[in-house]
């Protein structure tokens, strides 16, 4: 429409202020948004600090009443903050229809602003737009059910699957999409669609590129799109493309995470998958993770911590360290019963120094420093798809996890710019101190599950900072019916809280139960810092980068998932297909 | 708070020191202008508007009369749909027709004196002439020098690729 002239020899718009900047980006789609960012360095700075400041939008469609995922969710937001949540209030009843949900532009975009900072499972980028419409491509087949709403979101692991036999294998057909040509969906999804009533959960992958994503699912009367998971790097393949989706239980906001490559590219033993990832990281609250990594089945496992909020070409500067504890084997030769892979788990952090009392500010920067104390314990784990997974932790007379906590200390110092610039973050490992927690749950009455009553149980953990929450799942084959079951895969979360209240049982140190550290990272009094000048704690007595401690950018960490997955199958050769097992042996191709 | 006034018109001076005469109801759209008679009452004297040179000034008033009647915003519009759309009246369209440098002169004047439809015009009329294009049309629009390195084009373009091909 405009024939305005260019711009002779004169960058005009420069000469705006930032927030006329914001202003015009206010009114330009994400597409363009996304195109901009590259035109200069200003320009992404700008576009990226819009992104990142924008408000939160109200998640405007939510569910009927669904009780399984209430108890999550409210499992959840007690375990995060004492935040008040108002369920029936943000749950609006629908009747509307499919297309309701956003073909008209009311798509949920969910983002959190950049200052706010409380525990989060989730992973902590620059943010960038993610807009998630969901258009109606057909109707649905049965008219007089026309309830569609969107339920809260959460993130999912990919292969989350839940299904009930007793749905009937033949159902009305369900449409949905992701307008990927409108909105910034990522390529790679997974999305959990629920069936009323039914609990019927299907997990559909798309890994169609670049095109809009529909996937016909069978076997649903009613669904809802309870979940827009992620994609997983390690499955999607190589190509840097890749992004992911998670969702902040306690915001509701949908981040994006930066694109990255597959860890194998990076370390070739990596374990490129792993059951266990929930375990495997443990969230700052300003972003930087701490997180295991795998090289491979029979290598133990490696801690390293990064900072996600850092942009790539930042990430030089963190000081990345690696932890490995001697004698790995020998102790799961002993208590965990393991051998096909070690698996770090997190167990809880405390800040021994607060970030507000050691931040500082320089005529050019703001300095945070904060001294966090990490618990983990390690365990051995029995491989993928295996029924006796924690074999010997489920036996009664042992305890469920191992009684081991190891902790880690660690100075986070976080450099911030007055001016808009790059963040920094540097790691300092501290003297780690071997003490022994006894984890014990039979002490706290923690309930157990028995082989005996169930035919199948388990029992998950999930490490979002400084909260332990517990949760088991049981299925039980009922006398004369095969394969029907009860309360399938019911999770029943625990919050456990208690178990951090009641404080774990400590054991003072020893040497004989303790497991020495190698010379590399042996404990020396002198080369630590003690507590008092951890506030007196300067750049030159940080420890310097080594090459093999370089900051890996695409090693990020993967969301927390609340399920176990069963059955799910994915072709990897053929990246066009869906796959959806509906039950026991039967999956239908989708695409 | 002083008296309201029935002053018909106001001066107001640009930084040039032109003073130009307006009807106070046209002045008024100018939220700034308008707390600022608030204020002070009568204003015999020309307001400076020491951040607008005359020609902007003169087209920014243009702006005003040809608005005078419209209705005023709420406060705290905070549509999405306004949001989005980028769509602009026809008489604002011509307004705007202007070279970058006046375009982007009438936002800075309408963001000084808070004449915020002038301001969402403006800011709309920008986001037209980025919209649909690629980061080189934009560099060439604004004279904008492409300060990254190969590397980082490199790595933006591989962040945003899934978006690239619509």
């Amino acid at each position: 429409m405009s024939t305005i002239s260019t711009s002779l020899g004169k960058n005009t718009m420069s000469t705006l202020p930032a927030e006329l900047w914001f202003s015009t980006f206010s009114h330009l789609p994400d597409i363009d948004l996304i195109s901009s960012s590259g035109v200069s360095k200003l320009w992404n700075i700008r576009i990226r600090t819009f992104c990142t400041s924008k408000k939160q939008l109200e998640l405007r469609h939510l569910t009927t009443h669904d009780g399984l995922l209430d108890e999550w969710r409210l499992f959840c937001e007690e375990a995060y903050l004492s935040r008040p949540f108002d369920l029936s209030k943000d749950r609006i009843e629908t009747t509307g229809e499919w297309a309701s949900l956003g073909c008209d532009g009311s798509g949920t975009i969910f983002r959190k602003s950049q200052d706010e900072f409380h525990n989060t499972i989730v992973i902590e980028l620059l943010g960038n737009l993610t807009t998630l419409k969901f258009t109606r491509q057909s109707k649905w087949a049965k008219g007089d059910e026309t309830t569609i709403d969107l339920l809260h979101l959460f993130t999912t692991q990919f292969y989350s699957l839940r299904f009930c036999k007793e749905c009937s294998p033949c159902g009305d057909r369900i449409w949905f999409s992701f307008d990927k040509k409108n909105t910034l969906a990522q390529r790679d999804m997974t999305v959990v669609l629920r069936a009323k009533r039914a609990r019927r959960y299907a997990t559909v992958v798309s890994k169609a590129k670049r095109t809009t994503t529909t996937a016909v699912v069978d076997n649903i009367e009613i669904c809802q799109l309870c979940s827009i998971g992620r994609s997983d790097p390690a499955s999607a393949g190589r190509t840097s493309g890749h992004q992911l989706f998670a969702l902040d239980l306690v915001t509701r906001e949908i981040r994006l995470f930066k694109p990255q490559c597959d860890p194998s590219e990076l370390e070739p033993n990596y374990q490129t998958w792993n059951w266990s990832r929930r375990h495997t990281r443990m969230p700052f609250d300003n972003g930087q993770y701490l997180m295991q990594t795998t090289p491979s089945w029979d290598e133990e496992p490696r801690i390293t911590i990064f900072d996600t909020s850092l942009e790539k070409g930042q990430q030089t500067k963190l000081q990345a360290d690696i932890f490995i504890p001697d004698g790995f084997n020998a102790w799961l030769d002993e208590y965990g019963k393991g051998g096909d892979s070690l698996e770090v788990e997190f167990v809880r952090q405390t800040h021994l120094l607060s970030q507000q009392s050691s931040t500082f500010t320089s005529t050019m920067q703001k300095q945070q420093m904060e001294l966090v104390r990490c618990y983990f314990s390690i365990r051995g784990y029995y491989g993928a798809g295996k029924e006796e997974w924690y074999k010997g932790r489920h036996d009664d007379k042992e305890d469920l996890y191992p009684s081991i906590v190891f902790i880690l200390d660690i100075v986070l110092t976080t450099s911030t710019m007055e001016t808009p610039g790059p963040t920094t973050a540097e790691f300092t490992l501290l003297s780690t101190s071997m003490e022994t927690y006894w984890w014990n749950y039979q002490q706290y009455n923690i309930p157990t599950a028995t082989r005996g009553e169930y035919d199948s149980f388990g029992r998950g953990s999930l490490f979002p900072s400084r909260r332990v929450l517990l949760y088991d799942y049981r299925l039980r084959e009922i006398d004369g019916y095969e394969d029907q079951y009860e309360d399938y895969r019911k999770p029943r979360y625990k919050y456990c809280r208690k178990i951090l209240q009641f404080g774990i049982t400590e054991r003072s140190w020893d040497e004989e139960s303790s497991i020495s550290l190698d010379d590399d990272n042996a404990w020396d009094e002198e080369s630590s810092v003690s507590l008092d000048e951890y506030n007196f704690w300067d750049e030159e007595s940080n420890i310097s980068l080594d090459d093999d401690k370089v900051w890996f950018t695409d090693w990020q960490p993967r969301d927390l998932e609340v399920d176990r997955y069963w059955g799910a199958e994915m072709d990897h050769d053929s990246m066009q297909a869906f796959y959806v097992q509906m039950g026991w042996g039967e999956s239908c191709r989708i695409w | 708070m002083a008296t309201p006034s029935t002053q018909a018109t106001v001066k107001l001076q640009s930084n040039d020191n032109v003073v130009i005469e307006v009807e106070r109801a046209i002045a008024e759209r100018s939220v700034l202008i308008k707390n600022m008679l608030e204020d002070c009452g009568e204003v015999t004297d020309a307001i400076p508007i020491s951040n607008v040179n005359e020609s902007i000034l003169r087209k920014v008033i243009e702006w005003c009369e040809h608005h005078k009647n419209d209705p005023v915003a709420a406060e705290n519009e905070n549509d999405d749909s306004r949001k989005k759309t980028t769509d602009i009246d026809e008489w604002d369209q011509k307004f705007m027709n202007v070279d970058q440098e006046m375009l982007f002169e009438i936002i800075l004047a309408a963001n000084f004196l808070d004449i915020k439809p002038l301001l969402d015009t403006g800011c709309k009329t920008v986001a037209n002439m980025i919209k649909g294009k690629s980061p080189e049309e934009i560099r060439k629009l604004f004279n904008i020098q492409n300060d990254f390195t190969p590397e980082e084009e490199e790595q933006i373009r591989r962040e945003n690729e899934w978006a690239e091909d619509r």
